[in-house]
């Protein structure tokens, strides 16, 4: 009996629910959560809202800096006038974070990132800030830092904080040069855009806990990435003058690689009994190592890509060392390009033959010029099955080749399924 | 997943509605995860915090994260699963990532309820989400926008906000210099 007397109309209550401030019910550790999912900046200026709000940016165990935000939103470096205002922006920006620095609470820190891209900028107050944060004992840290017409040196105290599990550098194709590395949590680590040397990736890859390395397009000056504890390493694209060095891999936890814009037989691949899958993308190919494939014969999962070069090279070799090629006993899931498809598809038919286990292959089609269309061909073979399906255009001459051949090479002959797909 | 054979747990919402779940499911929650384990099984669990409306949107997300868990486990032991875990990005993310955008697409009242949900029950990836939908709903907003967006009480006035600024004019001079502008609340 309540609905009919009550003392308000349930417009009124509606009105009253959807006016409630809900926000400010919020206890302390939730409201401090959410501005942590915030930049500094906004999470600073959250202080004019409300009494509520007036302290607790200081609690925020997560700071976040880009110099960006402190440019307006039409800034262009090719503007005279923005060129003359850069420096009260660099003020701003500067001012800022000694602020924050100077006024927020003084407790640990649990993530770090700052960014700064900006070519006449000059950075170097960051590397004060970044000696104050490796005291504050953070896991996370991000630095992204791009000044290309003035040198940044990472200071020394950040490889030798203790408490580091995640670091992540992206400079201006610097050089780090830390005397000393100690790093006893780190997990991950990012390069992007840096000069390494041997001294340095030694001790880095030598990291006990150190479980992932990602190198974009970094200037290796090194010969060779050993871990035994590295699962994941990712190397995309290397900036050397010219060819890269030689580089060998000896990783034997490893379960995943990637390696993308490189060229091949500048990786040799020694001990990856470990892994599971890799993805491969190269530019071109290195006559002097035909058949690189064999220190990945144990993986599952393969992807091999190679540019249009490359797949020139490649076919002409593959066709010569045929008994050479590799046995992929592991080998369930396969993709590759189109440059496996000879005419006689006697390179594919090669990976078929090597790899008796495997169920699942995808063929990436791209017919070019003009109409640059990629065709997904997904087949399913192995004992187990008998459907092999191929997506696909019905009446394409490759197709049909296609399904030819690899006829030959199942020992059950299978229902074939074509699913025509644009 | 699997309905039947499982063991359930019958949770009562503060308003008197009772929802029979999967005890796996009840113990995405660490508060519930503790009752079950430390106190004698009860039949069921009264969640004084928790009003039914809230309490169905919280057993709906458990139930999901629950199936997409198994659906994982069982994947990971076929070779594919394997290579899929090496990796970092699995596609089932990905459909549970869309999933959970849709999920929190509701109106503030809900949100903030279910974010006190998230945290008396003790649901991590709840919290998160929730608190991440939150934080979006503030970024990019002036402070004239987020009071007017929240409702907020308890404002200072403009004599005070002077203040603070003037204060710390380290923290809001920029706001001033911007090109767009943003008129003073």
């Amino acid at each position: 009996m309540r609905g009919i007397y009550s003392t308000e109309s349930t417009t009124e209550k509606r009105r009253k629910i959807a006016h409630v401030d809900r926000i400010s019910n919020l206890p302390d550790p939730i409201l401090i959560l959410i501005l942590s999912l915030l930049s500094t900046k906004e999470s600073v200026q959250t202080s004019l809202l409300a009494k509520r709000f007036q302290n607790l940016w200081a609690s925020v165990p997560v700071l976040g800096f880009d110099f960006d935000d402190f440019l307006p939103d039409d800034h262009s470096e090719y503007l005279d006038e923005d060129e003359e205002n850069l420096f009260e922006y660099e003020e701003n920006f500067t001012k800022f974070v000694d602020g924050i620095f100077e006024h927020r609470e003084p407790s640990n820190l649990d993530s770090f990132k700052l960014k700064w891209k900006e070519d006449e900028s000059d950075p170097t107050p960051a590397t004060a800030w970044l000696e104050t944060v490796a005291k504050l004992k953070p896991k996370f840290f991000f630095v992204h830092i791009f000044t290309e017409n003035f040198n940044f040196e990472v200071p020394d105290s950040v490889f030798v904080c203790e408490s580091l599990e995640e670091l992540e550098l992206e400079l201006g194709f610097e050089a780090i040069s830390p005397r000393s590395v100690n790093l006893p949590c780190l997990k991950k680590v990012t390069l992007d855009s840096i000069e390494i040397v041997d001294e340095v990736m030694q001790k880095l890859s030598g990291l006990p806990a150190l479980e992932e390395m990602v190198l974009s397009y970094c200037q290796l000056n090194i010969c060779d990435i050993s871990s035994g504890t590295l699962k994941r390493l990712v190397l995309d694209g290397y900036h050397n003058d010219k060819t890269p060095p030689d580089i060998s891999i000896s990783t034997p936890s490893l379960l995943y690689l990637e390696v993308r814009s490189w060229t091949i037989g500048r990786i040799k691949f020694k001990k990856l009994e470990s892994l599971v899958k890799a993805c491969i993308q190269y530019h071109e190919f290195d006559d002097e190592d035909p058949l690189f494939l064999t220190g990945l014969s144990n993986v599952t999962y393969l992807e091999l890509m190679l540019s249009e070069w490359g797949q020139l090279q490649m076919k002409d070799v593959l066709k010569e060392e045929t008994t050479k090629f590799p046995t992929f006993n592991n080998l369930k899931t396969l993709k590759i390009g189109e440059w496996c498809m000879t005419d006689e598809f006697d390179v594919l038919a090669c990976f078929l033959f090597h790899a008796s286990n495997l169920e699942k292959l995808t063929l990436l089609h791209r017919q070019s010029p003009a109409g640059q269309y990629k065709m997904e061909i997904s087949l399913g073979l192995g004992d187990n099955v008998d459907i092999m399906e191929i997506n696909g255009k019905k009446n394409d001459k490759i197709v049909n080749e296609l399904v030819k051949r690899v006829d030959t090479h199942l020992k059950t002959r299978p229902k074939t399924n074509i699913i025509s797909s644009e | 997943m699997a309905d039947n054979g499982g063991k359930k747990i019958t949770l009562k919402s503060s308003d008197g509605e009772e929802f029979e779940v999967p005890e796996v499911v009840a113990m995405e929650s660490q508060t519930i995860r503790h009752v079950i384990e430390d106190v004698c099984a009860k039949n069921s669990i009264p969640l004084l915090n928790v009003n039914s409306k809230i309490l169905s949107k919280v057993i709906e997300y458990c139930k999901k994260h629950v199936a997409a868990a198994e659906a994982a486990a069982s994947k990971a032991s076929t070779e594919e699963g394997t290579a899929a875990a090496a990796s970092v990005t699995k596609p089932s993310d990905e459909d549970l990532k869309t999933w959970d955008a849709e999920f929190v697409k509701v109106d503030k009242g809900t949100l903030f309820n279910l974010i006190l949900a998230a945290n008396y029950l003790h649901i991590p990836g709840l919290l998160d989400l929730t608190c991440q939908a939150a934080a979006d709903m503030i970024k990019g907003k002036s402070a004239k926008e987020i009071r007017k967006f929240f409702n907020l009480k308890n404002c200072i006035s403009p004599e005070e906000e002077e203040e603070i600024r003037r204060e710390n004019q380290w923290a809001f001079e920029e706001e001033k210099r911007t090109r767009a502008f943003d008129a003073y609340a």
